[in-house]
Parts: structure tokens; C-alpha cells; sequence
């Protein structure tokens, strides 16, 4: 494309070359043949004058002026010769002397009619005349009217080193008159398209210069006045990822400020901070709104290539921000940033993969209590590496050719040691058999019409799996999920379509989100109108919060792995995990334990009560299910 | 003289029309022959030496000899009727001027596509016509 784009630079400057050079090669087409002219009549007065000087000095040897006075029959004789050399060019031929007065007389004259005698005066141009005399050269004399070119040219007529008198030739022709007469149609058409294609380059660089700042307009981010997402993308065709860094930068708790103080608040946060970047970061350095307060940064390496200039320049970022008073309308607002670094985007797949990884850093920046630095360090590289990210296109591609799998990991009833339900985990398996994890494609596909078709083939094979086995399955989604009127209403349309079974459905929703939709509530009391059971995933981090309880009708926690795996060896954890079972026993909550990955921590769960649990001790995922006997005795234990 | 030259080189120079160019010199020639008079009466034989006068302002044209300050005469048979001596001619030919030499105090005239001006010193000094001195390098002694 950039090679198209220089060809087509090429080919204007090109033309427009050819086109000047066009126009002034007309303009000058008449002046120079005019030049010619002069120079071919020029050269002939010039030999003409020569051969009259030899026929003089030829007959008069000496002194001229007193010769010719005195010798009448010489006089008729030379002037008889010159009137030979008059023609319709050379229109006067004679031959002046300059007397004592410094008055110009004539020695001869050759012409035919109007011819001067000797002795006569003749009215010349006499300082032109007399520098002929001082500088003893041949001198033009050029007239130009309106009829065409007159010329004089003068030859010293010269005896013993002294001038004693002036050859003048005076020609004249109404050829280039002629010329112009004739050329003068032709340069009007080209004057003509010469104007018309002023006119049309005037209106291309018009529609360029338009074309330029409607680009610019569109590349520009109209709150923050820093480069968007349109710009990013044309940005990404072009980038040489080894030349930058990347930054991603989120402003922490911004959505408390636009509910503390309202979303103009917010506005006036986001170009009080673009404008910090703007005066940290150097002029070479791209800003990027990515999202609502979320900003890339790409930073151009310096020629040593230094790792280090990135993580100072976000550590001043994260300073300055932090020690800044930003205010609106009185008001002080403390504003912290989380910051994911990128150090070596030309390392990864694609450019798209370095910044995900820059983002998924700001994720981990977050994750670890916000106003952090994250840099994408060497060790998460190779580990990164070994993850074949999956693009939008690729999940797609497996959701059309029926690639999208679940496989069932076992929850098991820890008294009678049998197992009572699954939790359904996609994977996608690849061309060659090999599966991918969610890992490698659900960050990919949120909020798009690809995330919303998977849930709806996730669940539409978990009903497929209930169908056949009659036993309880769950599947993950987020509060978020049930938020989205898309995904929502495919749910309704599976379970809608299975009514039946729908009691066999378990939603774990995961519990690290923020949950402040009170429309919530609805949904999930409508899902519970199915008698589909609700359970919240990974209680006991993130964002746990028992007010869920009293919010929302749940039936199940599952108490989250991290807590589980450290309950052999951490009595925080112990502690925790126990308060947490007897909250829920309290309240007539199933409890699952998920990562069960030892007999010890089998063991501390089971002392801590716990009814159910999961965890490749247990059992792994995999694609097959058996079939409980008792089904139906397990659905009403559950 | 600067100006005199100065229209005669113009003449050949930049093209001026000869009949601009007549205007101008008949205009120097009779202000300096009649540097007081208010109104120059003019007679002339010639249509053209006419038409270049007549738009001078302050020079009128009239049609009796006797009653003009000066006569510009470009026809031989005109001066024959003249009595020598009492009017003030100026002839437009170098023929007419050198074969009336006697009679004319000068004469204007073309020649070789340039504007010629002779004055004749005894004719002058018998007016008692005192000439500036831009017009010396036209006076002859005799043509």
C-alpha cells in the first residue's frame, strides 16, 4: 500500500513537472524563436558589415573623410555598391562620421531612395554612436514595435587603430509579427487548459486539504484531544513493533468518580490526565484513548534501545498523577493510575498481542490493589509464548465447523464419595485434535457476537449432556452476562427450549465482579422460575461480598480455589473458609469446595463440613459424563 | 537638448507613433521660436503639418498666410509666391530646406525612420530668434 502510495506521489509531482514545464516552454516558444531570428539577422549584418569595411579600406585606404569629400567618383562608386546589399531586411546601409562638433554626418549612404549626401547630418542616438567610437566594437542597437524587430548594427570603420567613421546596418523584419500571429491561437488553448487544469489542481488540493483535516478530525479524540481507536487501527498497518514500547495506562476507580460527581466530572478528569501524558511524554510518543479511561501509549525506544525509559517514564506518570491536585468545582479529587508495560512488543506474535499483554498487565496492576506498575517481565514472556492466542476469527471458525466442546469436570458428594454433578468448561479443539483453553480466547471475543454465539452453543450443549444423562451440570457465566439483553435472551431461548430440564441447570456465576445492577435481582428470579439454581463462583476473593445473600437467591457457593488449596497449610485460610461454611450453612447454602488437588486437603475439607466438592484429585475434566443411577435422588440432594 | 534628444531617441526607441512624435518636436521648435507669445498663429500647405500642430493648445491654425507667425511649408510652389525675408518658414524636406536655404530658418523631417531637426543660424539671427540652448546642436551654418 505504501508502495502504491509513493508510486501515485511519483506520478503527480510527474505530471505536474511535465505541465509546468509545458506551459513554460509555450510562454517562451515565441521569445526564443524571436531570439533565433535576431541571432540569424545578426550574423548576416555582421558579415555584411565585415564585406563593407573591406570594400572601403579596399578603395580608401586612408583617411576616409577627406578622401570621399574630395573624390566624388569613389563616393557614387562604394555608395552604388552598398544600395546593392539593400534588400527587404537590410533597409539602410550607411556609413556615418562623427565631425568636430560631435555631430554624426554621412560618408556614404546605399540607399535607393531618401539617400543622404555627404556631409549631411543625420540625428542619431549619439551616446549609443559614440561608444562605438570609445570602445572601437561592433554595437546592436535593438528597437522593438509593434511591427516586428528593428535592429542597428554597428561597425567601427577603423584606420590606423582610429575610428573615422560607423558602418550602421539597419534591418528589420515583420517576421516574428508573423510568427505571433500564427502562434497566438495556439497559445490561447493552451493557456486555456493550462487555466483549466489550475482550476483542477486548486480544487484537488482544496478536496486534499479537506480530505486531510476531516482525517485528522477522525483520528482525533474529540473529549481528550488525543489520538483514538480509528487512528490506532491505521496506526497498527503501519507500526514497526521493534520501535516502541507499550504503556497502557487506566485511571483507578474512575467509575466512582462519575458517580460521586457525575460523568462531566469524569470528562474533566480524562483531559485534565490526557493532558498530563500529553506533557510527560515526549512529541514522537502516540497517546491513545483505548477506551472509556483507559489510554496506550506508545513509546519510541531510544537509540540505545534502554528497557528502562518505559518503566521511568510510567513511573513519572503514576507520580505526577499521584501528587496532582486534580479538582472540579471545588472539589479535590486524589486520582491514582494502574500502569501494564510492554517493553518488547517485536517479541510477540503480532502487534495485537503485545498490546494485550500490556493490557493484561493493567489487568494484574488492578488485580494487586491498583496504583501499580506492572512490567511484562522475560519469565511471563516465555510462558506467554507458549500460548497461541486465538483471534476472533479463528473462534468463529470453530463455532461454525462444530469445533466448540465441552468438557465436564466431577463434583463429588464428599460423604458417600459419589459423584452428583458436573461444571461444563469449553474448549475448543484444533484442526490437529489438540485443545485450546478459555484462556487462549475468551478475553478475544468479549462484546462481540462471537462471545454471545459460543455462550448459546455452551449451553445448548450442557442441555444436550442433561438430555441424555439426566444429571445436574453447571455452567459459568458473569453477572455482566445476565446484564447483556443479547446473551440473556439466548439463555431464555435454551432453557425456554428444554423447559423440562431446566431444573438440571446450575449457573455459578463468578464472583469477581462488581454487582450493582439492580435489575439483577429480575433476571436471576426469572431464571429461578425455571428452577434453574444459582451459585456464586470463587466466594472468598475479589470481590466478596456476603450482601450478594441478602440481594440475590442463591443456592450454592463455591468457595474459591485459593483458599482450598492452602487449607492444609495455612490456618488463615482454615479460619476463613470455616466462617464462610457456617455462614452458609446458616443460611441453607450448599457449599462446594473447588481444587481439591491433595488427600490432605480432602481431608481438611471434609473436617470443615463441606458437603461437596471438585478438584483433579477428585477427578480432571474431560469429555465424557457417567450417568448417575440416581439421578433423581442426586438433583434433590443438590 | 536632453529633452529634444530625448524625444528623438524615443521616436526610434519605443515606437512612437510619428505623428505623436511631430507633435512633440513642432511643439519644443515653436515654443522656443515664440518663447513669449500666448498664441502661435500657424499656417501651413501641409495636411499632416496641420494635424500635428492643430492639437498643440495654445496653437492655432489659420488659413491667411499674412496674418501667421509662422509657415510650415512642405510644397517647392508655395515658397515661390512668398516674399523673402518677411515671414518665418519652416519646411517639412531636406530638399525643400537645402534648395530654400536663404528663405527657411529650418526644417523637420524624416530620414532613415528617424526625426531630423536643422535650424539655419544666419535665417535665425535675421528674426533675431534667440534659441534656447538645448537646440544648438541642430543649428547649421548652411545645409
Amino acid at each position: 500500500m505504501r508502495l502504491i502510495n509513493r508510486i501515485g506521489y511519483f506520478i503527480g509531482i510527474f505530471i505536474f513537472i511535465a505541465i509546468f514545464y509545458l506551459y513554460y516552454a509555450t510562454q517562451h516558444a515565441e521569445k526564443n524563436l524571436e531570439q533565433n531570428l535576431e541571432s540569424l539577422f545578426l550574423q548576416q549584418a555582421a558579415e555584411a558589415a565585415q564585406n563593407i569595411e573591406t570594400m572601403i579600406k579596399k578603395y580608401v585606404p586612408q583617411d576616409p573623410v577627406n578622401t570621399l569629400a574630395r573624390e566624388e567618383f569613389i563616393r557614387e562608386g562604394l555608395q552604388n555598391s552598398l544600395s546593392l546589399l539593400v534588400n527587404s531586411s537590410f533597409k539602410y546601409i550607411y556609413v556615418l562620421y562623427r565631425d568636430q562638433k560631435g555631430r554624426y554626418r554621412y560618408l556614404l549612404d546605399g540607399s535607393k531612395t531618401d539617400r543622404g549626401e555627404f556631409g549631411q547630418k543625420l540625428d542619431v542616438e549619439k551616446s549609443l554612436w559614440d561608444s562605438v567610437y570609445r570602445t572601437k566594437e561592433d554595437k546592436i542597437i535593438s528597437h522593438t514595435n509593434l511591427s516586428g524587430l528593428w535592429i542597428t548594427y554597428l561597425k567601427p570603420l577603423i584606420y590606423d587603430d582610429e575610428v573615422k567613421a560607423v558602418i550602421a546596418i539597419d534591418f528589420s523584419t515583420t517576421l516574428p509579427k508573423h510568427i505571433r500571429e500564427t502562434t497566438e491561437p495556439i497559445e490561447s488553448i493552451f493557456n486555456y487548459i493550462f487555466g483549466a487544469i489550475v482550476i483542477l489542481i486548486i480544487l484537488l488540493m482544496y478536496q486534499l486539504v479537506l480530505n486531510y483535516f476531516t482525517k485528522k478530525s477522525s483520528y482525533v479524540d474529540a473529549l481528550t484531544e488525543v489520538y483514538n481507536r480509528t487512528y490506532l487501527r491505521e496506526f497498527l498497518r503501519y507500526i514497526d513493533p521493534s520501535k516502541y514500547h507499550i504503556l497502557m495506562i487506566d485511571v483507578d476507580h474512575f467509575k466512582k468518580i462519575n458517580d460521586n460527581f457525575g460523568h462531566k466530572a469524569g470528562d474533566h478528569i480524562l483531559k485534565e490526565v490526557a493532558l498530563i501524558l500529553k506533557k510527560l511524554l515526549r512529541s514522537e510518543d502516540k497517546i491513545i484513548r483505548f477506551g472509556g479511561e483507559e489510554f496506550l501509549v506508545f513509546v519510541e525506544k531510544d537509540q540505545k534501545q534502554n528497557d528502562s525509559l518505559p518503566i521511568n517514564i510510567a513511573h513519572r506518570i503514576k507520580s505526577y498523577i499521584e501528587k496532582y491536585d486534580f479538582s472540579y468545582h471545588g472539589y479535590r479529587i486524589n486520582l491514582t493510575v494502574s500502569i501494564g508495560i510492554c517493553t518488547k512488543p517485536e517479541r510477540f506474535k503480532d502487534i495485537n498481542h503485545a498490546i494485550k499483554t500490556a493490557d493484561a498487565m493493567l489487568y494484574q496492576a488492578k488485580k494487586e490493589g491498583r496504583n501499580k506498575i506492572i512490567i511484562f517481565s522475560q519469565q511471563e514472556k516465555n510462558q506467554s509464548c507458549q500460548i497461541e492466542y486465538f483471534s476472533i476469527y479463528q473462534v468463529q471458525e470453530a463455532l461454525d465447523q462444530n469445533r466448540v466442546i465441552c468438557h465436564y469436570q466431577p463434583i463429588y458428594d464428599l460423604e458417600s464419595m459419589r459423584i452428583v454433578k458436573y461444571e461444563a468448561l469449553v474448549r475448543i479443539v484444533e484442526k490437529d485434535g489438540s485443545l485450546v483453553y478459555p484462556g487462549a480466547f475468551l478475553g478475544q471475543i468479549e462484546n462481540t457476537n462471537v462471545y454471545h454465539a459460543l455462550t448459546k452453543r455452551v449451553l445448548h450443549l450442557v442441555f444436550e449432556k442433561i438430555a441424555r444423562y439426566r444429571v445436574p451440570i453447571s455452567v459459568n457465566l458473569k453477572f455482566s452476562d445476565l446484564s447483556d439483553n443479547v446473551i440473556f435472551r439466548y439463555i431464555i431461548e435454551e432453557i425456554e427450549s428444554h423447559r423440562d430440564i431446566a431444573k438440571w441447570l446450575i449457573i455459578e456465576l463468578l464472583e469477581n465482579e462488581n454487582i450493582d445492577d439492580k435489575n439483577i435481582v429480575n433476571v436471576i428470579n426469572r431464571l429461578k422460575d425455571y428452577k434453574v439454581k444459582i451459585a456464586i463462583d470463587d466466594f472468598g476473593s475479589g470481590f466478596s461480598n456476603f450482601v450478594v445473600f441478602k440481594t440475590l437467591p442463591i443456592d450454592i457457593l463455591k468457595l474459591d480455589g485459593s483458599l482450598i488449596k492452602e487449607l492444609d497449610n495455612s490456618d488463615i485460610s482454615f479460619n476463613i473458609a470455616n466462617a464462610i461454611v457456617h455462614f452458609a450453612q446458616s443460611l441453607n447454602i450448599e457449599v462446594v469446595a473447588e481444587f481439591i488437588h491433595s488427600k490432605e486437603v480432602l481431608d481438611k475439607v471434609k473436617q470443615l463440613n463441606i458437603r461437596y466438592g471438585q478438584g483433579f484429585y477428585l477427578g480432571r475434566p474431560a469429555e465424557k459424563i457417567e450417568s448417575p443411577s440416581n439421578a433423581e435422588v442426586l438433583l434433590e440432594s443438590t | 537638448m536632453r529633452k529634444i534628444l530625448l524625444i528623438l531617441a524615443s521616436a526610434i526607441i519605443l515606437g512612437a507613433s510619428a505623428l505623436n512624435v511631430e507633435k512633440r518636436i513642432y511643439e519644443e521648435v515653436l515654443r522656443a521660436i515664440f518663447p513669449e507669445k500666448r498664441i502661435v498663429k500657424v499656417w501651413s500647405d501641409s495636411k499632416n503639418m496641420k494635424r500635428a500642430v492643430s492639437t498643440i493648445r495654445w496653437v492655432h491654425t489659420v488659413s491667411d498666410p499674412d496674418k501667421a507667425d509662422i509657415l510650415l511649408v512642405n510644397n517647392p510652389e508655395t515658397l515661390k509666391k512668398i516674399k523673402e525675408g518677411k515671414l518665418i518658414i519652416f519646411v517639412g524636406s531636406y530638399t525643400l530646406l537645402k534648395e530654400h536655404q536663404d528663405m527657411a530658418i529650418g526644417g523637420f523631417f524624416w530620414q532613415k525612420g528617424r526625426p531630423n531637426l536643422v535650424f539655419i543660424k544666419r535665417n535665425i539671427e535675421r528674426f533675431d530668434i534667440k534659441l534656447p540652448k538645448k537646440f544648438e546642436d541642430y543649428v547649421e551654418d548652411r545645409v
